[in-house]
C-alpha cells in the first residue's frame, strides 16, 4: 500500500489544516487581542480612563452607600478592586426591577461611571476567543475544543513531516517565489514558537476541563447532582449560607478585608462579595488578588458580616494548584509588562503560522488545480482572504464604530453594544464577499486584488480609529504620553504600527503583481538574462 | 506525492473510508479517552489521593492521551483496528469503573 506514518502525518496536516485553520486564525487573534482587553476596555470607553490611585479604596466610603440606594435590593453585591491596569472599582447587583448590572466606579470619588455601550476587549474580544459567541448549546466551547485537539495534533504532524527541523529553523527567502517564502516563514513561526503554541493550546483546554471532561468526577464521585456539587465544593471551595429573614448590621469592609490579608501572607484582597447585605445571616466573601502569581488561586475567606467571625476558609489542594498555574500561564493576569508583549507577539506569530500555512497550501495547489478544473483553490482562498485580512478588517472596522456612534444609540431594539457587535460581524461577511467579488480568475495567479484592497481597508481604519480617538475624546497621542497613560497611547501606537504595516503589505501585493518575476516559472525554465528594473513599470 | 490508501476494506470507496476513520478517531475517540479517564480518576483516588486532585489530575492528562490516540488512529493502517481498540478498551475501562464502584461498596 506504500503507507507510511510521515505520509499520513503530512495528510493530516494539510486536511485539519485546511479545514480548521480559519477558526484557529480567528481564536489566535481574538486571543492575541485578549492580552491588552483591559487596554481595549480603557480605550473604548473614554469615561474610564481614570488616574491611578496611590493606594486602596476606602470601601467603606465609596461602595457602602451603594448598598443602601441602588443596590438596595440585591441578594448579592459583587466588588473588583482596582488594579494594575484597571482605574476603576466594578460593582456587580441586582438593580430595583432584579436586573443584574455591572456598574465602574471612580474608587477616589465614589461616583458611578456613564454606561459606556460597549462590550470592548473583555466583553467582546475575549469571550470570542473561548467559545466564538456561539452559545447555543455551548456550540462555540465544542469548535473551539476540537480546533484546539487539531491545533496540537497539527503541531505534532508538523514536526513529523518536517525533514531537517533545525536547518530550515534558520532559513527564510522572503524575496523567492511566493510558494517557498510561505513555506519558511510558515516553519520559522512554528518552529520558533513551537513551546509557545504547544503549551499555549494546552493549556487552554485545561482551562476548560470540566466542559470538556464533564464526568471525569464520576469515577472518583459517583454519579447524580450531589456527586458533581462535592467535586465542585472540594475543588474550588464553595461556602452558602441562606438568608434569616430578619435584618441585621453590615461591619466595616475595610476591616474584613484587613483582616483577610492577614490570614493570608502576603497576600491583598482583589475581590469582595457581600451576600445578603442586611440579613442577619449575612457574610462577606475576600478573595485574593494573583497579580503577583502565575497561579490563579482560589484563596478565599468568608466573614460573617455583623461579627467578622471567619466562617470558612479555603485553598485550593495541590494539584488544583498546578490546574490553576497552568491556567494562569494561558490567562496571564500577573502583572509583568514585558511578558505581557512577548505573549502577545507570540500569539500574532502564531497567526502569522496559521496564514502562512494557507498561503503554501494555495500556492503548492494553484497550478495543478488550474489545470484540472478544480474548485479547491478558488474557494480556499476565498477563505483565506476573508479569515486573515477580513477578521482583522472587522477588528479595525468595531474600533472606528466604537469612536462613532453616540452614547445612547440604539437601533432596532439593539443595544449601542450590540450594535457595535453588529458593525464587526457586518464588515467581516462583506470582506468575505469582497474576497469573493475579487477572486483570482483565472486561478493560475493569486488574489492580488482581494488582499491588496483589504490590506489598504487595514491601514484605513486603523488609522482612522487613531484620529477618531483623538477627535472624539480630545486625547491624542501628546497627551496621553504626557500624562503617562501608555495604555491608552499603547493601543494608538499599535494602530499606527499596524496601519503602517498593513500599508507596507499592501505595496507589496502591488509590486509582486507588476513585476514579471511574479508568474510562476514551470520548473526547469531559466530566468531572463537581464532583470527588468521598476522603472520601467508606469 | 503518492497518498496513502487509507480503506476500511479493499472493496469500499474512499470517501466512506475517510468518513470512517474521521467517525472513529474524532467523536467515538474521544468518548473513549473520557471514559478511560474517568476510569483513571478512579483509581487514583482509590489509591490515596484526595479525589477531586485525582480527578483533575486525570482530567488534564485527558488531552494529552487524546492526542496520543488521534495521531495513532489517523496512522493506524487499519481503520477497523481503530473501532476495535476504542470499542474494547472503552467497554472494558466503563467495566472497571462500575466493579470499582462495587468494590467500594
Amino acid at each position: 500500500m506504500g503507507h507510511s506514518f510521515r505520509k499520513s502525518m503530512a495528510l493530516l496536516h494539510t486536511w485539519a489544516g485546511v479545514i480548521l485553520g480559519s477558526v484557529l486564525f480567528a481564536i489566535f487573534w481574538m486571543g492575541s487581542l485578549s492580552v491588552f482587553d483591559r487596554e481595549f476596555d480603557r480605550w473604548m470607553q473614554p469615561q474610564t480612563r481614570l488616574a491611578f490611585s496611590e493606594g486602596p479604596p476606602s470601601l467603606d466610603d465609596v461602595v457602602a452607600p451603594v448598598l443602601k440606594s441602588v443596590a438596595a435590593a440585591s441578594p448579592q453585591l459583587l466588588v473588583r478592586l482596582p488594579t494594575e491596569r484597571v482605574a476603576h472599582l466594578q460593582l456587580a447587583y441586582r438593580d430595583a426591577d432584579g436586573q443584574f448590572v455591572t456598574r465602574a466606579m471612580d474608587p477616589r470619588s465614589g461616583r458611578f461611571v456613564d454606561d459606556q455601550g460597549s462590550f470592548s476587549g473583555t466583553g467582546f474580544f475575549f469571550p470570542f476567543h473561548f467559545r466564538l459567541h456561539l452559545n447555543w448549546l455551548g456550540l462555540g466551547y465544542w469548535l473551539v475544543g476540537l480546533a484546539s485537539m487539531a491545533m496540537l495534533v497539527l503541531l505534532v504532524s508538523g514536526v513529523v513531516i518536517h525533514k531537517k527541523v533545525f536547518s530550515d529553523f534558520f532559513l527564510f527567502r522572503p524575496k523567492k517565489q511566493l510558494q517557498r517564502a510561505a513555506l519558511d516563514l510558515h516553519n520559522l513561526t512554528g518552529v520558533l514558537g513551537l513551546p509557545f503554541h504547544f503549551l499555549i493550546t494546552l493549556s487552554g483546554l485545561i482551562i476548560f476541563m470540566q466542559v470538556y471532561f464533564p464526568f471525569a468526577h464520576l469515577g472518583a464521585f459517583g454519579v447524580g447532582p450531589a456527586a458533581s456539587v462535592a467535586f465542585q465544593k472540594e475543588a474550588t471551595g464553595r461556602y452558602a449560607r441562606p438568608p434569616s429573614g430578619t435584618p441585621g448590621a453590615l461591619m466595616s469592609l475595610d476591616a474584613l478585608i484587613a483582616k483577610a490579608e492577614h490570614i493570608w501572607p502576603g497576600g491583598t484582597a482583589s475581590l469582595v462579595r457581600v451576600w445578603h447585605p442586611g440579613d442577619a445571616n449575612g457574610y462577606v466573601e475576600v478573595r485574593r488578588s494573583y497579580a503577583q502569581d502565575v497561579t490563579m488561586n482560589l484563596d478565599q475567606v468568608y466573614f460573617d458580616a455583623g461579627t467578622g467571625a471567619v466562617l470558612h476558609r479555603f485553598e485550593a489542594s495541590p494539584i488544583m494548584g498546578i490546574q490553576r498555574f497552568i491556567s494562569g500561564m494561558h490567562f496571564i493576569q500577573f502583572d509583568h509588562w514585558g511578558l505581557r508583549w512577548l505573549y502577545f507577539f507570540a500569539g500574532l506569530s502564531g497567526c502569522v503560522m496559521i496564514a502562512t500555512g494557507f498561503l503554501f497550501w494555495l500556492e503548492s495547489r494553484r497550478a495543478s488545480h488550474a489545470k484540472r478544473g478544480l474548485a479547491g483553490v478558488r474557494i480556499v482562498e476565498a477563505l483565506t482572504v476573508g479569515s486573515v485580512t477580513g477578521i482583522l478588517c472587522a477588528t479595525a472596522a468595531y474600533l472606528v464604530v466604537n469612536r462613532m456612534l453616540p452614547c445612547d444609540a440604539t437601533f432596532a431594539g439593539q443595544s449601542r453594544a450590540e450594535l457595535e457587535v453588529w458593525v464587526f460581524y457586518c464588515a467581516w461577511l462583506s470582506t468575505w464577499m469582497h474576497a469573493m467579488w475579487r477572486r483570482a480568475d483565472p486561478i493560475s495567479q493569486p488574489a492580488r486584488k482581494a488582499w491588496r484592497e483589504q490590506c489598504w481597508a487595514i491601514a484605513v481604519l486603523a488609522l482612522l480609529a487613531v484620529v477618531l480617538n483623538s477627535v472624539t475624546t480630545g486625547d491624542h497621542l501628546f497627551r496621553t504620553l504626557a500624562r503617562g497613560d501608555w495604555q491608552v497611547a499603547g493601543v494608538d501606537l499599535m494602530l499606527l504600527l499596524c496601519a503602517a504595516v498593513s500599508a507596507w503589505a499592501a505595496r507589496r501585493v502591488t509590486r509582486l503583481s507588476r513585476s514579471p518575476n511574479s508568474a510562476r516559472r514551470p520548473a526547469g525554465e531559466s530566468r531572463p538574462a537581464v532583470k527588468p528594473s521598476e522603472t520601467s513599470h508606469a | 506525492m503518492h497518498r496513502p490508501r487509507w480503506t476500511f476494506s479493499r472493496w469500499e470507496p474512499r470517501s466512506f473510508s475517510i468518513a470512517a476513520r474521521l467517525a472513529g478517531a474524532v467523536p467515538l475517540g474521544y468518548a473513549f479517552i473520557s471514559v478511560l479517564a474517568t476510569l483513571l480518576g478512579a483509581i487514583v483516588s482509590a489509591m490515596g489521593v484526595a479525589k477531586a486532585d485525582a480527578v483533575v489530575l486525570c482530567g488534564m492528562t485527558g488531552f494529552v492521551m487524546y492526542l496520543v490516540w488521534l495521531i495513532w488512529a489517523f496512522s493506524a493502517r487499519s481503520v477497523a483496528l481503530v473501532y476495535i481498540v476504542a470499542l474494547v478498551a472503552g467497554s472494558v475501562s466503563a467495566g472497571l469503573i462500575w466493579l470499582l464502584h462495587m468494590l467500594a461498596g
